[in-house]
């Protein structure tokens, strides 16, 4: 970008050197922003980091290793926290392809998706029957795709992150992963 | 805030020429409203005490945020402080104790129809269903925001201990 001046000699400012290029863009900073997908076998920790196992009776962080796009370095893959970088309103997202396994019944809240807020809970997501058909399935496997939108109002250096369990008699879940993350992924976003 | 570049009489108020804007670090937060279904009525009054049948103004009145004071927690109506595109979102757990043959969810513009989303056959089995509505409003300045809902034949409410429930309004451009 050429300098910007205000004046003529000698009076001439260059406004850019005194305010930085910041202040004459016609377009608005981005906004942070993170967004991971979810690789298949990230045992290798030195690529992928945290892959999840099988989410079951008890609560889960949920960790996705494969970082699309962090605009401020602010996600941390081996705990699956976003670290807040500026104080706003969030958005929360999941949009994932869910393995149900040995889930048979067709009572109940079946799948919890929570998002924390500096490691309280914030607000649940849950599917109870949306993904079991009725009558109820004879085999013990089932996919579910789960689209969550949760925002959050946080402050500079709140820790967002989500967490998920399987509620059902038995049952376990896990999200889905290939070799490339192209079935699931998880977004921090300021909307606000 | 007043910056000027100079000292008189080559004093140069770039704020009048620029606006404040250009001084700014970051863009304005876009205008957002949150508020959460909280089963306190004495508490937080205006939310939905009732179940939901015929069609009416869903009012969630636990407000978390509305940084441009444009929500009436009393009428559930946003009114857009600034012209763009506004999402209409509510996501949350529904209480279904009698299913009828469906829900709808409304985005109104100025007390009129503009979209409306639906649940079907998802609800027919089930006493609680969660459901995630985003609808997108080209709105002027002024224009008046409500989400409203209804069912046929049956009736719901949105679950309601402050965890369950949300709804925003947001510009999104």
């Amino acid at each position: 970008m050429a300098n910007v001046s205000i004046g003529t000699h000698p009076h001439e400012i260059p406004i850019n050197q005194l305010l930085g290029k910041q202040a004459f863009q016609d377009r608005p900073a981005v906004e942070p922003c993170a967004i991971m997908h979810h690789l298949h076998d990230d045992t290798s920790s030195s690529t992928n980091g945290g892959r999840l196992t099988q989410i079951g009776s008890s609560w889960e962080h949920i960790k996705m290793g494969l970082v699309m796009y962090d605009n401020h370095g602010a996600y941390e893959k081996s705990t699956g926290q976003y670290t807040v970088p500026r104080t706003g309103v969030y958005l929360c997202h999941i949009g994932a392809n869910i393995y149900v396994k040995n889930v048979r019944d067709n009572s109940g809240t079946v799948i919890q998706f929570m998002v924390q807020l500096n490691g309280s809970d914030y607000k649940r997501a849950y599917a109870q029957k949306n993904f079991i058909p009725n009558p109820e399935p004879t085999s013990n496997a089932d996919w579910w795709y789960a689209d969550i939108n949760i925002h959050v109002p946080c402050r500079k250096g709140d820790i967002l992150r989500f967490i998920s369990l399987n509620n059902s008699n038995g049952g376990t879940h896990y999200i889905d992963d290939d070799s490339n993350g192209t079935y699931s992924e998880m977004v921090f976003l300021k909307v606000s | 805030m007043a910056t000027n570049i100079g000292t008189n009489p080559q004093d140069i108020p770039l704020n009048q020429y620029l606006g404040e804007q250009a001084f700014l670090d970051y863009p304005a937060a876009k205008p957002c409203m949150l508020a959460h279904q909280i089963n306190q009525d004495s508490t937080y009054p205006g939310s939905q005490d009732n179940k939901i049948s015929s069609i009416e103004i869903v009012q969630f009145g636990d407000v978390r945020y509305d940084n441009y004071g444009a929500y009436d927690k009393s009428t559930g109506e946003y009114t857009v402080p600034m012209k763009g595109v506004y999402m209409i979102h509510v996501a949350g757990n529904l209480g279904i104790d009698s299913p009828g043959s469906w829900i709808q969810i409304w985005a109104y513009l100025n007390g009129n129809q503009y979209k409306r989303a639906y649940l079907n056959k998802e609800i027919q089995n089930g006493t609680w269903y969660y459901s995630d509505v985003n609808i997108y409003v080209p709105c002027e300045k002024g224009d008046i925001l409500t989400l409203r809902a209804q069912a046929a034949g049956g009736a719901f409410w949105w679950d309601d201990d402050g965890k369950y429930s949300e709804k925003v309004i947001r510009m999104v451009t």
